[in-house]
């Protein structure tokens, strides 16, 4: 049985829907992550599990029981927020013991509790201090300290890492799934950011405009994204978006870019043999070389853009632009002869209207 | 250069007759505080024979017999001690009360727009109108009720008065903590009362005191209500202050002395909000 | 805001006490309007709610009576010039005391402390400095009269008397304006003024052409606050002068409460109380409408 069951969750603001039909399970111990844009639903989504926000309709399971009607103080679930609770006006300890207070605890057990966890997030030399001393990551680890301090059944956590530096990010997310993994603790994690999302999920859900697109490992929708617009919420860099037309033939398709052919071996998941439909190719997926070879597309450097490990090269081929991630020590420059080739596999058929995948791996 | 010499110094100068300017009022009252009744009506500052007479007089008037040997064409005013008690419990009651509800008004117009902005705006006006144009219908009603003389008059009076302070402070306050917090303490598994006593209320005590200490000054100065709605057994200090203010006789002395000790509370709190306010004066007004 | 469910809790918490509370404004206010109406007076041995409907009589009466014009005048008068005295010396000495200096901690303090005074206690230090014998006197005598200053009674001579109370009332309440004044001019941003100064701008100019403009708003705060409480004013009049002599020094605030407690003419004093009111009122319409709804 599940441990965290969403069934049919939706909730309507005016006319509006900002989460419409949610269904997901989260299993014990489990990491699900929640990946959308801004404004997608996730924090609503989140407050309806912790209790804060009623749904228009659906039921929340916990191991079974429905607690729906059950309000968040009884939950026995932690939150962590955007802004966490940390009071300004009292001490590391004393933030971290206050839901412990709440219960009105006795001191020593109280005292015990705040030093196990402080010892778990390595913060115990600043309990003592107050919260304007705390460089970033350590007001983080003394809301997360206050969220784990009561033992929760479950944790919410909305994009608890967004406020940090980047590479101090990077740092806290890896440390975070490690420090899960001790845990055991069962786990929602809402971001805005897909490759954190799925660094950290063991399993992640694509929320899109209040619906659930896509759900499951996270190699899998990296792998084999089932709608256009999840394709181009996962991809960073930015997808390669193109307009084609495509004929089927047999177990492959054949898909027409302009003046460029790309014979795919798939099946298509349509009743039209043939017509119009969105392509999409990953920058990283395209390869690059000086000379010209069987299959490769001529073009010109037309920009580069420095992005961390790689370099992002924009390249002119007929009329379309097409982006190619290119290793950093590959010397290029702009207005360069350039010819790129692409393995088949990797390009992706969507159909125009509804953005459905259309071509299905053999 | 010399222009710049020459400004800097007419600058202090100015300054230095500023402070002197407000000096020299405290510095008389002193003076006469501590003469005795032959000296009331001298010019000079430093008394030749200072006493404490003055002081004893306004707690015991009938003293002015024995010291002084005036009678008939001198008013014998009753001793301050009840003025000042009242004083201290109506102040001390009305603060509690406009602080108490002012923080609930304040968390409901922060948290659900209850009470909207129209009954705020009226609050308001409740401070821009002149008080005079309540007494009539305040002694009326207060008469019909029973209230007149009373301490749960005064401060019922008081509180609704002064609440709006209490309001606009406080809701500044209250903005402040993010709505995430409550949030976060209904998880930590507090009720929704429980929020409001255990998470908010301690985080703006800062709040509280500054409001608290505005309002306890604002009452204790009050004269009008007080001279309109008590008689004997609820005089404040402020009207037993006026009775001594061309009192027959012309007891300057006790005068003095008393401006002295009705001085003290108030200039201790005026301080203890300036300590207070670190954002200082403009945090209210910034948001008018 | 997503919590519905405390709704209830909460507005039970906020509106009651809210709304009991101005059932001790409210319902008055109510009494005061339906007084104005009646002729009455507790005088005359029958309960106010016994008493004949005079209609229009005591608002007619008001208009057309000398000493509520004369209160009314005083008021104005004594309003526009504390409030502009006040303004032009709590503007100079904002502007004196914006640099720093040792000291300067203790000099506010200093400033400010008559603030902190019961409005009483000022009026009857005042009275006592107003004396024959007191210090303005003496004042004077030091610097222009001679003997003869000692002479002079601020009391009996209504024009002296006048400026006895705005004495008092600039005394109290020119670091209010000082203060709301210092503390807006100090938060001006640092980055302006310091570009002005690397301008070569004197500091009169920095004060004239960059501060002064910012802080306009809270400029028109500070006055009209004091402006209202001036109007307000009750507790000098009764005190030093009682409105006297004759009724030179008798403000609005100081006539209502004679009609009301000496006199006991209450439906008059209600009928005068609602008169200002709407005045009031109409100006405060006036200035917002001037201030904040005119097409600029």
């Amino acid at each position: 049985m599940a441990f965290l069951k969403l069934e049919g969750i939706s909730k309507k603001y005016n006319d509006r829907f900002a989460l419409d039909n949610i269904t997901l399970s989260v299993e014990k111990g489990e990491i699900l992550s929640i990946a959308g844009p801004p404004g997608s639903g996730k924090t609503t989504l989140l407050k309806i599990i912790a209790g804060l926000v009623k749904p228009t309709s659906g039921r929340v399971y916990v191991e079974g029981t429905d607690i729906t009607e059950t309000p968040p103080y009884l939950r026995g679930f932690s939150m962590v927020f955007e802004t966490p609770p940390v009071y300004p006006d009292r001490t590391g300890y004393e933030n971290i013991a206050f839901p412990l207070r709440l219960r009105k605890l006795p001191e020593d057990e109280v005292r015990k509790r705040v030093y196990e966890v402080a010892e778990l997030l390595a913060i115990k030399h600043i309990l003592s201090r107050k919260p304007s001393t705390y460089s970033g990551g350590e007001y983080q680890r003394v809301a997360l300290a206050r969220a784990l301090v009561t033992s929760p059944k479950l944790l919410l956590l909305d994009e608890p890492f967004r406020n940090l530096d980047a590479k101090i990010r990077e740092h806290m997310v890896v440390w975070f799934k490690q420090l899960q993994a001790k845990l055991g603790i069962t786990i929602v994690y809402a971001t805005h950011d897909p490759l954190e999302a799925f660094t950290i999920g063991n399993r992640a859900a694509i929320l899109l405009n209040g619906r659930v697109k896509q759900y499951g490992l996270p190699a899998n929708i990296l792998r084999n994204p089932l709608s256009h617009d999840v394709d181009e919420f996962i991809s960073i860099p930015a997808l390669n978006t193109f307009k084609v037309r495509f004929r089927s033939m047999d177990d492959e398709v054949l898909i027409q870019l302009n003046s460029i052919t790309i014979r795919k071996r798939a099946k298509l998941n349509t009743e039209n043999g043939e017509g119009e439909a969105i392509a999409t190719v990953r920058p990283m997926d395209i390869s690059v070389s000086r000379s010209p070879g069987e299959g490769t597309v001529a073009g010109r450097v037309e920009l580069i853009q420095y992005l961390g490990a790689n370099i992002l090269a924009t390249v002119r081929v007929g009329d379309l632009s097409i982006r190619v991630v290119v290793p950093k020590d590959a010397v290029i420059r702009e207005g360069e002869d350039i010819y790129l080739s692409l393995d088949p596999a990797r390009i992706r058929l969507y159909e125009t209207s509804s953005g459905r995948r259309l071509d299905v791996v053999v | 250069m010399e222009f710049r010499i020459v400004t800097k110094a007419l600058k202090y100068i100015v300054i230095g007759v500023f402070a002197l300017w407000t000096l020299i009022p405290l510095a008389w009252i002193v003076s006469l505080a501590f003469k005795s009744y032959a000296e009331w009506r001298v010019s000079y500052f430093v008394p030749k024979n200072p006493t404490t007479d003055n002081f004893v007089l306004l707690f015991k008037p009938e003293e002015l017999l024995g010291r002084y040997g005036v009678m008939g064409a001198t008013a014998i005013i009753e001793p301050a001690t009840k003025p000042l008690i009242n004083s201290l419990i109506v102040t001390a009651a009305t603060t509690f009360l406009a602080v108490f509800i002012g923080f609930f008004t304040a968390y409901g117009a922060s948290r659900y727009r209850a009470p909207g902005p129209f009954t705020l705006f009226f609050t308001l006006l409740t401070r821009m109108l002149p008080p005079a144009i309540f007494i009539t219908p305040i002694m009326v009603y207060y008469s019909n009720l029973g209230l007149l003389d009373t301490y749960f008059g005064l401060v019922f009076l008081y509180s609704a008065v002064t609440v709006t302070y209490a309001i606009w402070i406080l809701k500044g306050f209250i903005d402040a903590v993010p709505v995430e917090w409550e949030e976060a303490a209904m998880l930590e598994g507090a009720t929704p009362i429980k929020v409001v006593f255990k998470v908010v209320l301690p985080l703006v005590r800062p709040g509280l005191v500054v409001a608290g200490l505005f309002i306890f000054l604002l009452t204790w100065s009050e004269l009008l209500f007080a001279l309109v709605l008590t008689n004997i057994s609820a005089v404040t200090l402020p009207v037993h202050i006026s009775k001594y203010v061309g009192a027959v006789g012309q007891l300057f002395g006790p005068q003095a002395a008393l401006a002295l000790i009705g001085s003290i509370i108030p200039v201790a709190i005026g301080y203890a909000i300036q300590k207070h306010l670190v954002t200082g004066f403009t945090f209210g007004m910034v948001r008018g | 805001m997503s919590r519905e469910m405390a709704r209830s809790v909460k507005l039970l918490a906020t509106l009651p006490l809210n709304i009991l509370l101005n059932a001790i404004l409210i319902i008055p206010f109510a009494i005061m309007i339906y007084l104005a109406f009646l002729k009455w007076s507790p005088a005359m041995g029958i309960d106010w709610w016994e008493a004949a409907f005079v209609g229009v009589a005591n608002f007619v009466r008001a208009l057309g009576d000398a000493r509520f014009v004369n209160a009314l005048t005083n008021t104005v008068i004594y309003t526009v010039s504390t409030v502009s005295i006040e303004f032009l010396l709590g503007l100079l000495l904002a502007y004196l005391m914006l640099g720093e200096f040792t000291g300067k901690k203790a000099v506010l303090s200093l400033i400010i402390y008559p603030l902190m005074l019961p409005p009483v206690i000022v009026a009857s230090v005042f009275y006592l400095m107003f004396q024959p014998y007191g210090p303005v006197n003496n004042v004077f005598l030091r610097a222009v009269l001679g003997d003869d200053a000692l002479r002079i009674t601020w009391f009996l001579n209504p024009r002296l008397a006048f400026t006895a109370l705005i004495i008092a009332d600039i005394w109290q309440w020119t670091p209010f304006i000082f203060l709301i004044l210092y503390s807006a001019l100090s938060a001006v941003p640092r980055r302006l003024v310091e570009a002005a100064q690397v301008l070569g701008a004197s500091s009169f100019t920095i004060f004239w052409r960059i501060r002064l403009p910012l802080i306009k708003p809270l400029i028109i705060v500070a006055v009209v606050l004091r402006a209202l409480e001036a109007f307000k004013m009750f507790d000098y009049a009764y005190l030093m002068t009682g409105g006297g002599p004759g009724v030179s020094t008798e403000t609005i605030s100081l006539y209502i409460y004679r009609v009301s407690v000496l006199y006991t003419d209450i439906s008059y004093a209600a009928a005068m109380s609602l008169v200002v009111l709407v005045m009031l009122a109409l100006v405060i319409r006036l200035f917002i409408w001037y201030f904040f709804e005119r097409v600029r």
